[in-house]
C-alpha cells in the first residue's frame, strides 16, 4: 500500500515536472507576446472607451465617430478587397507553382530564389512602381500614352500584382513544405486504383493539405497588411482612393492627433480580424470532424 | 573529499559575480566624483552674462586676445581693453595715428585689429576702396598691393594679419605692411585662424591646416573638423558671422549658433561645450564678431571661460557654475514646425529677462535629416500621447482645431483677461476665438494690401472683391495698349504660382465651409476671377520674364512664417522688383508688414512712384494675415514659467524692443515702432541702388515716414476686421493644383474637380 502511495506520488511529481518544464518553455514567449501585444492591445481597448489624451470617459462615441467615418469606411472597404481578391490569387497561384516545382527533382535546391522577392526593400519595390507606373514611366514609353496608372483605379491591380510577386515564393515554399509530407504510398496507391493526377489532387492532395493551407491564410493574411509601406512610399498619406488602406487611416489618425478614432478603429478591426480567423478556424475543426 | 569544477562552471560564477559588482555599482556614484553630487545628479551649467562696458560702448568689429588681455576693437580706433579675463573693460588709449572719422574726405573704419593695437582700415576714396594698416608704433601705411588683387578680408593674428583675397591667403606684417602670399585655397576661403604654428583656413570645401613653420599645407589634415565645418556651411553663407574658430594649443574651439565646441586636433569628436539653444549663441539673427577663450581664476577643473563679442555689439560671457544641476530642473520648451525667427527672437530675450530659467527652442522639420512636416506632426503626436510634449507650441501649419479640440491646448483666457482693445489689436488676438474659448493667439500680423499710382487708385476706388479689381485692370490694361500699343504689366506677377499666392492672401479664409468642408463655390470663383487677372497680367510681360520667382526659393526652411507660407516678403519686395523689371507697372499687391523697416521701404518705394495703397480686395476682404500662432499646451509640467512666457512675448516691453517679422499684436509696440531711430536727423533712413532690367543703376532714398503716413497706416490697421486663415493642406491643395486652371492645361470645373478628389481622404477623415 505504502509503496503503491510512494509510486503515484512520483508519477504525480513527474507530471508537475513536465507540465512546469513546458510552462517554462513557453514563458519567453508568453512574457514577450503579453508584454507587447496583449498588454498594449488591452490598454488600447480601454482608451478606446475614453479621450486618450485627456482621460475622459465618453462610452462608444468613439466607436459611433469611427463607424460614421467615411475614410474608415472606403480604407475598411479597400482592404477587404484587397484581402478578398490578393489571399485568393495568391494561394492558387503559389499552389500551382509549387505542384510544378513539386515534380523536378531537388526543388529545395532553389529554395534561396524564391524567397528573392521578400528581400527586396519596400523603398525599391516603390521606386520600380514610379518607374514603371507613372506618367512619364516605361510602361507609358512602351504604350505611347501618358496615363498616370498610380493615380487611377489601376493602382488598386498594381498593388495586388505587387504583393502576389512579393510572397510567392515564401508562400510556395510553405506549400512545398505540405506537399513533402503527402506520403507517396498514398498517391502511388490512387494510382494503382486508376485515379488520373486531377482526381488525386482534389480527393488526396488537396484534403492532405489542410492543415496547411490554414497557417498559409494566416501567414498570408497577414503579409497583406505590410502592402501598405509600398502604399505609403508611392502615394504618401493620402494616396489613390483605391489604394487607400486601414493603415493609412490609422496612420493619419495618429499623425492628426486623432488618437481617440484610433484607438477604437484598430479595436474594431482586431474584432473584425479575430473573428474571422476564429470562423475560419471553426470551419476547419468542422471539415475534419 | 575531492570537489570537482568544470572550467564552463568556474567562467560563469565569474561571469554571474561580475554582472553582480556591476549592477551593484550602477547608481551610486563614488565618492569624490567630480561633476556630480551626492543625489548622483550631475552638476555644472555654462551660464550667461552680460559683459557691461560703461557708457555708451562702441561699435566693436572684432575682439582679440593675448593672454588674460582682451581688446574689443572699435571701428573708430576707440577700443577697450580687459586685463583680467573680459571681466571688466576700461577704454584703452587710442592709436593716435589710427585716423578717427573723417580724414581727408575719407570715412576710415577697422576692419582688423591686432593686441597691440595695430588695426587694418579700410575706406572709400574717389577711386574705390582703399587699405591702410595703422601700426602700434603710430604709422600709417598705404596696402596698396592688396586692392590690385580685388577685395580682400582680414583677419586678426599675433603679431600678423592673416587675408584671404579671392582663393589666396596672404600674411601681412602688422609693423612693415609687407604682404605675403601662403598658399592658395582650394575652395572659397570663409574663416582664418591661427595659433602661431598652425593657420586654419575654413573654406566651402571644408578646412584647410596651414603649417606656418613649414610654410607649406600641413601634412595631416582634420577630417572631422573639416565635415563639422562642412555641415554648418548653409547657415555660414547664409550668414557669414555665424562661426568663429579659435585654436587654443592642442584644442580648437569652434563658435556657431549650435553652440561652442571643442575639437582636439586629429582627435574624433567635437565635444558641445556651452549648448546654443540653452543662451543667446543660438539666436540666429545675431552673429559673431569675436571669441576669447580664458581660465577661471581658481583654475577650475580644466573649464574655460568664453567671453563672446555679438556683431551688434552686446558682449557675453560664459561661465560655467558647478553650483547649477547640469539639466536644469525648470526646463521649459518651446517648440514649432519650421524654423521661426520671431520665436527665436522672444526665446532670446526671455533668457536674458529670465536667466534662472532654462528655455529651449525645438524646430520640427529638419530638411537636413529628411525630417518632413508629416514626420514631425507625428513625433509630437507621440510625445503629446505620452504626456512629454513641449510646453509652448507654434501652431503655424499645425491643424490647432484638432489639438484645441482634443483638449491639448490650454484655454489663453489667462493672457486675453489683461487684453484691453487699446493696447492690443483684439480683432487679431482674438481672431481664432471660438465659442468653446480662444486656444491660439498670433504674434504678428500683416494687411493684404493693393498699392497703385495714385491717379489709378483714385478711378479705381476701393475694390473689395476679386471681380472689381479684375475689371479695373481690365480697364487699365486695354488703355495702356491703346496710348502705348502694346500692353505692359498691370500688377507685377510673373506666374500661375505667384498669381494664386498673391490673392490667396485676401481670399484664402473663405475656401472653408464652418464645417470644415471645402466651400465648392468660392474656390471656383476665386479659380475664375484670379485667371481673369492672370490672363491680362500674363499677356503683358515678355515670355522670357514668365517664369515663377518663387520656385527657386527655398521658402521652407526660411524664418519668416508670412514669407514662406505667401512666398514673398510683401509688398516691399513686390514694389522693389516692379521698380527694377516693370517700371511704370500702375499697380501692386502684397502684403504689408509694417515691421521697423519694412514699413519706410515700402512706403519710400510707393512714394517714388507717387502711390497709395488700399486693403487688398478678396474673398475675405478686410481681413489680416496671422503669423506665429502661440499656444500652450494644457499639460505642460512647467505651466507657470509657459504663462510668464507667453505673457512676456505679448508684452510691449518685448513687442517694442525687437525687430519681428510682421506687425506686433501689442499696438503700444506697434506705436513705439513708429518713433523714428535716427531722430533729428534731416537726412535720409537710408539710401538704396537698384540695378534696373536695362543694366542702369537707380538710386532711392528712404525717409522716415511722416506722421500723416502713420496715420494711414493706423486707419487701415484699425480697420481690419479678423484673421484670414485656411487649413495647410487645403491652402496646399488650391494654391498648387489651381495652377492648372490658370494656365489652361485643365478647365476650372475641372480643376476644382481634382481639388476637391485630392482633399478628399482628408476632410473624410
Amino acid at each position: 500500500m505504502k509503496l503503491r502511495r510512494h509510486w503515484s506520488c512520483t508519477l504525480r511529481n513527474r507530471r508537475e515536472l513536465r507540465r512546469a518544464k513546458r510552462f517554462l518553455f513557453l514563458l519567453p514567449s508568453l512574457v514577450g507576446v503579453s508584454c507587447f501585444v496583449l498588454l498594449p492591445f488591452g490598454q488600447v481597448t480601454v482608451s478606446s472607451f475614453f479621450t486618450v489624451l485627456t482621460g475622459k470617459f465618453v462610452g462608444l462615441r468613439n466607436y459611433g465617430e469611427v463607424f460614421q467615418n467615411a475614410a474608415f469606411g472606403l480604407a475598411a472597404a479597400n482592404t477587404a478587397r484587397f484581402i478578398a481578391v490578393g489571399i485568393p490569387l495568391l494561394l492558387a497561384g503559389s499552389l500551382g507553382l509549387a505542384l510544378m516545382i513539386h515534380g523536378i527533382s531537388k526543388p529545395d535546391k532553389y529554395k534561396y530564389l524564391y524567397l528573392l522577392p521578400m528581400a527586396v526593400p519596400a523603398a525599391t519595390m516603390a521606386l520600380v512602381w514610379k518607374l514603371l507606373f507613372s506618367g512619364q514611366g516605361f510602361l507609358n514609353r512602351i504604350l505611347g500614352t501618358h496615363v498616370d496608372f498610380l493615380g487611377q483605379g489601376s493602382a488598386f491591380f498594381i498593388l495586388v500584382g505587387s504583393y502576389i510577386w512579393k510572397n510567392l515564393g515564401y508562400t510556395m515554399v510553405l506549400w512545398l513544405a505540405g506537399l513533402k509530407s503527402i506520403s507517396d504510398g498514398i498517391l502511388d496507391a490512387a494510382k494503382v486504383d486508376g485515379a488520373g493526377k486531377v482526381k488525386s489532387f482534389f480527393l488526396i492532395t488537396l484534403p492532405c493539405l489542410k492543415g496547411s493551407l490554414f497557417t498559409i491564410f494566416v501567414v498570408s493574411l497577414l503579409n497583406s497588411f505590410k502592402a501598405f509601406r509600398e502604399v505609403w512610399l508611392v502615394g504618401g498619406a493620402y494616396p489613390q482612393r483605391d489604394i487607400y488602406m486601414l493603415q493609412n487611416v490609422f496612420y493619419n489618425w495618429y499623425v492628426n492627433l486623432e488618437q481617440d478614432k484610433l484607438a477604437a478603429g484598430a479595436v474594431i478591426s482586431a474584432v473584425i480580424l479575430g473573428t474571422v480567423s476564429l470562423l475560419l478556424q471553426r470551419l476547419w475543426d468542422s471539415g475534419d470532424r | 573529499m575531492k570537489f570537482h569544477i568544470s572550467k564552463k562552471k568556474v567562467i560563469s560564477i565569474l561571469l554571474c559575480t561580475a554582472a553582480i559588482f556591476g549592477c551593484c555599482s550602477c547608481g551610486s556614484p563614488a565618492a569624490g566624483d567630480p561633476g556630480e553630487n551626492p543625489g548622483g545628479k550631475e552638476m555644472g551649467r555654462y551660464v550667461e552674462d552680460t559683459v557691461e562696458l560703461g557708457g555708451e560702448g562702441g561699435s566693436f568689429t572684432g575682439m582679440v586676445q593675448e593672454g588674460e588681455k582682451i581688446r574689443l576693437i572699435d571701428l573708430y580706433g576707440m577700443d577697450m581693453v580687459s586685463a583680467d579675463g573680459g571681466k571688466t573693460f576700461e577704454a584703452a588709449e587710442t592709436v593716435p595715428t589710427a585716423p578717427a572719422g573723417e580724414e581727408g574726405g575719407v570715412s576710415y573704419v577697422a576692419v582688423a585689429g591686432n593686441p597691440d593695437g595695430s588695426r587694418i582700415l579700410s575706406g572709400y576714396t574717389g577711386q574705390g576702396l582703399a587699405w591702410r594698416l595703422a601700426a602700434a608704433d603710430g604709422s600709417v601705411i598705404e596696402l596698396d598691393a592688396v586692392g590690385e588683387n580685388g577685395s580682400p578680408s582680414f583677419y586678426s593674428g599675433s603679431d600678423c594679419f592673416y587675408m584671404s583675397c579671392d582663393y589666396g591667403i596672404y600674411r601681412v606684417d602688422s609693423e612693415t605692411g609687407e604682404t605675403e602670399f601662403l598658399t592658395e585655397c582650394a575652395s572659397y576661403p570663409l574663416a582664418l585662424a591661427s595659433n602661431g604654428e598652425l593657420l586654419f583656413v575654413a573654406h566651402t570645401s571644408g578646412v584647410l591646416i596651414y603649417d606656418l613653420q613649414k610654410n607649406e599645407a600641413a601634412q595631416k589634415q582634420d577630417e572631422v573638423l573639416s565635415s563639422f565645418f562642412t555641415g554648418k556651411l548653409e547657415d555660414i553663407l547664409n550668414n557669414p558671422s555665424s562661426l568663429f574658430l579659435y585654436p587654443w594649443g592642442e584644442d580648437i574651439y569652434v563658435l556657431s549658433h549650435d553652440g561652442i565646441y571643442c575639437h582636439e586636433l586629429y582627435g574624433e569628436e567635437m565635444v558641445c561645450i556651452v549648448e546654443g539653444s540653452s543662451c543667446s549663441i543660438g539666436n540666429i539673427d545675431s552673429g559673431f564678431a569675436g571669441m576669447a577663450v580664458t581660465e577661471p581664476d581658481d583654475g577650475g577643473n580644466g573649464e574655460k571661460i568664453f567671453t563672446v563679442l555679438y556683431t551688434d555689439g552686446r558682449l557675453m560671457r560664459y561661465t560655467k557654475d558647478e553650483s547649477l544641476p547640469a539639466e536644469p530642473e525648470v526646463s521649459l520648451r518651446i517648440y514649432s514646425l519650421y524654423e521661426d525667427g520671431n520665436i527665436r527672437q522672444a526665446v532670446s530675450a526671455f533668457r536674458q529677462k529670465y536667466p534662472e530659467l532654462y528655455i529651449k527652442y525645438e524646430v520640427g522639420v529638419n530638411p537636413e535629416y529628411g525630417v518632413t512636416r508629416e514626420d514631425a506632426l507625428r513625433n509630437l503626436s507621440t510625445e503629446l500621447a505620452a504626456g512629454t510634449g513641449p510646453d509652448v507650441l507654434v501652431m503655424d501649419d499645425i491643424p490647432f482645431g484638432t489639438y484645441a479640440e482634443k483638449g491639448v491646448l490650454e484655454e489663453l483666457g489667462f493672457l486675453r483677461e489683461g487684453m484691453s482693445e487699446e493696447e492690443y489689436f483684439k480683432t487679431v488676438t482674438d481672431g481664432f476665438a471660438t465659442e468653446e474659448g480662444l486656444y491660439v493667439m498670433p504674434l504678428t500680423f500683416a494687411v493684404p494690401v493693393l498699392a497703385g499710382e495714385a491717379g489709378e487708385m483714385a478711378v479705381a476706388g476701393k475694390p473689395e472683391s476679386l471681380s472689381q479689381l479684375a475689371d479695373i485692370l481690365e480697364k487699365v490694361s486695354g488703355q495702356r495698349e491703346a496710348q502705348n500699343g502694346q500692353a505692359e504689366s498691370v500688377i507685377g506677377f510673373r506666374s500661375a504660382e505667384e498669381a494664386l499666392r498673391l490673392f490667396a492672401q485676401s481670399s484664402m479664409g473663405a475656401w472653408c465651409t464652418e464645417e470644415g468642408a471645402l466651400d465648392r463655390e468660392a474656390v471656383t470663383e476665386f479659380l475664375t476671377q484670379v485667371k481673369r487677372i492672370y490672363d491680362i497680367q500674363i499677356k503683358s510681360i515678355p515670355e522670357s520674364m514668365q517664369y515663377s520667382y518663387l520656385s527657386g526659393m527655398d521658402w521652407g526652411s526660411g524664418e519668416n512664417a508670412l514669407a514662406r507660407r505667401s512666398g514673398s516678403y510683401g509688398l516691399s519686395e513686390e514694389l522693389g522688383k516692379c521698380m527694377m523689371l516693370f517700371p511704370g507697372q500702375p499697380f501692386c499687391a502684397g502684403y504689408l508688414s509694417s515691421a521697423v523697416e519694412d514699413f519706410p521701404m515700402t512706403l519710400g518705394r510707393l512714394k517714388q512712384m507717387e502711390g497709395e495703397y488700399v486693403q487688398m480686395p478678396g474673398q475675405s476682404f478686410g481681413k489680416c494675415l496671422a503669423s506665429t500662432l502661440m499656444a500652450v499646451n494644457s499639460s505642460s509640467v512647467h505651466p507657470e514659467e509657459s504663462r510668464l512666457f507667453m505673457e512676456y512675448i505679448f508684452s510691449a516691453e518685448f513687442q517694442g524692443s525687437v525687430s519681428l517679422n510682421g506687425t506686433p499684436v501689442n499696438r503700444s509696440a506697434y506705436l513705439q515702432r513708429q518713433k523714428n531711430p535716427k531722430e533729428g536727423s534731416t537726412g535720409p533712413y537710408i539710401t538704396m541702388g537698384y540695378g534696373m532690367a536695362d543694366g542702369s543703376v537707380t538710386t532711392l532714398e528712404i525717409y522716415w515716414p511722416s506722421e500723416e503716413d502713420y496715420g494711414n497706416l493706423d486707419q487701415l490697421m484699425d480697420g481690419i476686421s479678423g484673421v484670414n486663415d485656411c487649413d495647410y493642406r487645403i491652402y496646399e491643395a488650391v494654391t498648387v493644383l489651381g495652377q492648372a486652371a490658370l494656365t489652361g492645361d485643365a478647365s476650372i470645373e475641372e480643376t476644382v474637380d481634382e481639388i476637391e478628389k485630392t482633399l478628399e481622404l482628408y476632410l473624410a477623415e
